[in-house]
């Protein structure tokens, strides 16, 4: 098993710090998306009660 | 006369010895029975190992004993499913009471909202284009900018886009406006640049929509204040079901922030624990 992705990699030319930055940063943007994810709908939610707000004390 | 006091001198040392040997016949005797307890205490605990170490391997007796309340764990866990953050979040019976009102928005106003990123990013800005907040866009909507970004501690610019709201706050910290200056980048594939820059979008992308958050939440914490006196100062001129509708929408609008709330501490934890500087 070792030896295909050794020769893959060597094929690429791709270091192993540069293979491991980039899985580091698709990662972290993974998880900074999902947290904007969260955040987004509970945005959603307290802008449409403030709507319901508005409209009940209109 | 004499003798007696021959007698009382030959005496008194000696019952002074049979006191003396009394004690050291008795300490023995004292450590000896902490010695028994301890060395109870330990064939108790030994026992207890024992038995966990038996349940831990398997043991068919202890398999069942558990047989018949696998329902009732079950239903255990399901009491608290969806409650593990925190049992008093939402208000769920809708049921106004002014005390649980009032303790729920001092929770809201006395939480510590410093080193969220308002403070530490967008100091000034604004994002409501509108008068309602709840009509403006958020950020991600908004008509963007290219703007050419310098990592803190990174030799390389990024090229990004931002929501114009934001470009001044950017070109505060040393950001440039347009795109950036071509550079070496043989250091690194196209497949390394790509997946910098795609960071570095979301992550910004995603700190505007914290501090539009943080902006919204601050605006709807005063919304629930005033609308609160004002139903106050109303309730004897309303009817019951007004009066009732205005309570309910309080209580959900009280329950969103609660949870805006909260995304917007664990969202803000999340991006400020990254150090990592590519």
């Amino acid at each position: 098993m070792l030896i295909p992705i050794t020769l893959a990699s060597c094929s690429n030319n791709v270091s192993e710090e540069e293979q491991s930055l980039t899985v580091k940063m698709d990662s972290l943007k993974d998880s900074v998306d999902k947290t904007e994810k969260i955040v987004d709908k509970d945005i959603d939610k307290v802008q449409a009660s403030l709507k319901e707000v508005d409209e009940a004390f209109k | 006369m004499k003798s007696r006091k021959l007698l009382s001198l030959t005496i008194l040392p000696l019952m002074l010895l049979w006191f003396v040997t009394l004690q050291e016949k008795g300490k023995p005797e004292k450590n000896k029975g902490k010695q028994d307890k301890k060395t109870e205490n330990k064939y108790d605990r030994d026992k207890e190992q024992d038995k966990r170490e038996k349940g831990k391997s398997g043991d068919k007796y202890d398999k069942d004993s558990y047989k018949g309340k696998e329902k009732d764990y079950k239903n255990k866990n399901d009491r608290y499913k969806g409650k593990e953050f925190d049992l008093d979040k939402r208000w769920d019976d809708r049921k106004w009471n002014d005390d649980r009102f009032n303790g729920r928005m001092i929770k809201l106003k006395d939480k510590k909202k410093k080193n969220w990123v308002n403070e530490r990013i967008y100091l000034g800005v604004n994002w409501f284009n509108e008068d309602d907040v709840y009509k403006s866009k958020k950020p991600k909507n908004n008509k963007k900018v290219n703007i050419c970004h310098k990592p803190d501690g990174s030799n390389y610019p990024t090229s990004i886009t931002v929501s114009e709201n934001a470009l001044k706050a950017h070109l505060n910290h040393g950001d440039s406006q347009g795109n950036c200056n071509d550079f070496d980048r043989s250091i690194y594939t196209k497949n390394y640049w790509d997946a910098r820059n795609g960071y570095y979008n979301q992550y910004y992308q995603t700190t505007e929509t914290l501090s539009f958050g943080e902006q919204l939440l601050v605006n709807a914490i005063d919304v629930l204040t005033n609308r609160r006196s004002q139903l106050n100062a109303t309730r004897t001129t309303l009817t019951p079901v007004q009066v009732q509708k205005r309570e309910v929408v309080l209580i959900d609008l009280q329950n969103n922030v609660y949870d805006l709330q909260n995304s917007l501490d664990n969202g803000n934890q999340r991006v400020s624990s990254i150090n990592f500087i590519f």
